[in-house]
């Protein structure tokens, strides 16, 4: 498919001109493929410049000490940081919210996929319902949060409605409903984006194999199985994986609706701590980065593994190109 | 199109005895108009809750035993103590305004310099033959495949090192934003692939036109809708982002993008967490308001970019 411009003007001049112009070309060509090549890399060298030095930076950090969080004092520590991190019991609390959030994934994909199967049934405005579903999900994930903590406040809206007296979000005895409330304003926000990608996908699931499916006595059940389900299932797994992304990489939220108490927890029994947050506590407000980097390693080993999936995916691709 | 796809009620009985063409049976449209309106409730029902709540005084939310939607006496507190009290104003300016202003130009600057950058690797990618190509393509696409989320706070080591920290902290915002993504890149060079037809790339080079005019005159006009998509995406993440201004921002009140001033408004008029409910309800309406106005005049963008693949890297 690619064709070379280069190329095509040569095959346009004459051949005389062609042979004449022979060390011309080349210096030419030399100068066509020192442009391609800037041209091209810049996005790479803008990774390697502002997340290559970072992340080279953070894997020094994890075995230094630092004054101030500067990396001119480093100093060897002997593993310090990774001897904390094993006996840490806040990292497997904040571990445990964070992958308990990132399970909201999946609560949202349900939602998506029965909305979008909903829509899709000849319903008069549906595309009114996709555009008013996709609201939530624009909307700033800390205004969301200000707007859950007011629902979910002892005087808020949802007591009102279930005729309770709960602190949601302050629950000495039952400190996971400050978790629950999280999950609540994530979900809300989450299923747009996979509505609006489930009606295309079902829009362009071919209406023949339907009408072949019916003819031969399959039943709507049947008909999901094994057509439907076929249909969207590289949509489901495109938007599990970026899914899990987003989810164990979730900050905004937690640190509005979890705010550190006077005495340093995320809420109750640190239920609203999630492992960004964790890494903004020990990085940024106890200046502790080399830790904070530990803690950085390990999640992206964790959010590493269903990048794998992708990888290969577009790997694959690039190779057919 | 007649045919449905998730058929709620004609699961049973067999297909002999049906026709081909059915008309929908009113029980399963009614049932799916019942669970659409239910979702629209849902979602929106917060949107009205925290919409009233902003309109109700402190001292009757204070005061009144639980919740209910309508204020007994109607106020614009909230907005006054938004607007007026503002213990993060500077000069005299409301913290949400110069947030606002921020978040504009912190947003568009990279956005803009980081699509052009991105829309220009992605045509030679996708137009030009030159050795190392593939090489080069591949580490570009790996990279777009690194979740380097868990890494934002502590990148904040390098940029200290260099400086870009208290005063200069808008930098780590702005310039890394410039060269663009490998995600755009990969959307872009395959809208490139499809979209713009080499003929007519080539008779323009016959005509003499230089690569730059190319880019500029042709290709970036052929490829707006894919641009439009990229722009509007990232628009929404520039406006929503917090966590960066948190880390590199947080010093400067001059520099404030929305969300910080948003989130920072509300810890200090809330002190407990229970206090000025109102302004908190209307701080958090006015920051989403901006964004959402957008979205109703240029939705149709927003569903087609999504459709295109735009959206999401």
């Amino acid at each position: 498919m690619t064709e070379d411009f280069a190329a095509a003007a040569e095959k346009d001049l004459p051949p005389l001109a062609n042979a004449v112009n022979r060390r011309k070309q080349n210096k030419k060509f030399n100068k066509m493929y020192l442009f391609c090549w800037v041209g091209a890399s810049i996005p790479l060298l803008g990774f390697l410049l502002f997340s290559g030095f970072p992340l080279v930076i953070s894997f020094m950090a994890m075995f230094s000490d630092m004054e101030r969080n500067n990396i001119d004092t480093m100093q060897w520590n002997d593993f310090a940081n990774f001897i904390r991190f094993g006996t840490d019991e806040r990292v497997w609390i904040a571990l445990r919210n964070t992958v308990i959030l990132a399970c909201s994934q999946f609560v949202s994909l349900f939602i998506a996929i029965a909305i979008a199967a909903f829509l899709s049934q000849n319903v008069k405005g549906s595309r009114l319902f996709q555009t008013l579903f996709f609201i939530p999900y624009i909307c700033s994930t800390v205004a969301v949060a200000v707007m859950w903590n007011n629902i979910f406040g002892i005087k808020g809206a949802l007591n009102a409605i279930l005729n309770t007296n709960i602190e949601w979000l302050n629950n000495m005895e039952n400190p996971y409903s400050l978790t629950m409330a999280i999950f609540v304003a994530v979900v809300w926000k989450a299923p747009g984006y996979g509505i609006v990608m489930y009606c295309s996908a079902f829009k362009a699931i071919n209406p023949a194999l339907y009408e072949a499916a019916s003819l031969d006595g399959a039943n709507a059940w049947h008909k999901f199985r094994n057509i439907t389900l076929p249909g969207i299932a590289p949509i489901t797994f495109f938007l599990i994986l970026s899914g899990f992304l987003a989810g164990l990489t979730i900050f905004d939220e937690a640190t509005i609706m979890a705010p550190l108490s006077f005495d340093g927890y995320a809420g109750p029994e640190d239920a609203g701590l999630t492992m960004m947050y964790y890494i903004y506590v020990e990085g940024v407000q106890f200046s502790n980065m080399g830790y904070a980097s530990v803690m950085s390693w390990f999640l992206f080993l964790i959010t590493a593994i269903p990048s794998v999936y992708f990888i290969r995916k577009r790997m694959a691709e690039v190779e057919e190109m | 199109m007649k045919e449905q796809i998730l058929s709620v009620s004609s699961g049973n009985g067999t297909a002999e005895n049906r026709k081909p063409i059915r008309r929908s049976v009113p029980v399963a449209s009614i049932v799916t108009y019942i669970v659409l309106f239910i979702y629209t409730v849902v979602l929106f029902a917060p949107f009205v809750i925290i919409l009233f709540e902003s309109f109700t005084g402190d001292v009757e939310i204070g005061s009144r035993p639980s919740f209910y939607l309508f204020p007994h006496e109607w106020t614009t507190e909230g907005y006054e103590v938004i607007f007026m009290l503002d213990p993060n104003a500077v000069n005299g300016v409301p913290s949400l305004l110069i947030g606002f202003f921020n978040t504009m130009w912190q947003t568009l600057i990279p956005l803009v310099g980081g699509l052009l950058t991105s829309a220009f690797s992605a045509y030679i990618f996708s137009k030009f033959r030159f050795p190392g190509k593939k090489v080069l393509f591949m580490a570009t696409v790996l990279t777009m495949m690194l979740p380097m989320g868990a890494f934002g706070f502590v990148s904040y080591l390098f940029y200290m090192k260099l400086g870009w920290v208290g005063d200069a902290g808008v930098l780590p915002i702005i310039i890394p934003g410039l060269f663009g993504g490998a995600g755009t890149v990969f959307f872009l060079r395959s809208y490139f692939d499809s979209a713009l037809s080499n003929e007519v790339l080539e008779a323009a080079k016959i005509d003499g036109a230089g690569s730059f005019r190319i880019f500029f005159g042709m290709v970036l006009p052929l490829a707006k809708p894919a641009l439009i998509a990229q722009f509007l995406f990232g628009f929404v993440g520039g406006y929503n982002s917090y966590s960066t201004a948190l880390l590199y921002l947080y010093p400067n009140k001059n520099m404030w993008t929305l969300q910080l001033a948003l989130a920072e408004l509300v810890s200090m008029v809330s002190q407990d967490g229970s206090g000025y409910a109102n302004a908190q309800c209307a701080s958090a309406l006015l920051a989403m308001l901006p964004l959402i106005l957008l979205y109703v005049f240029v939705q149709k963008y927003f569903i087609e970019g999504i459709n295109i693949g735009g959206g999401k890297e």
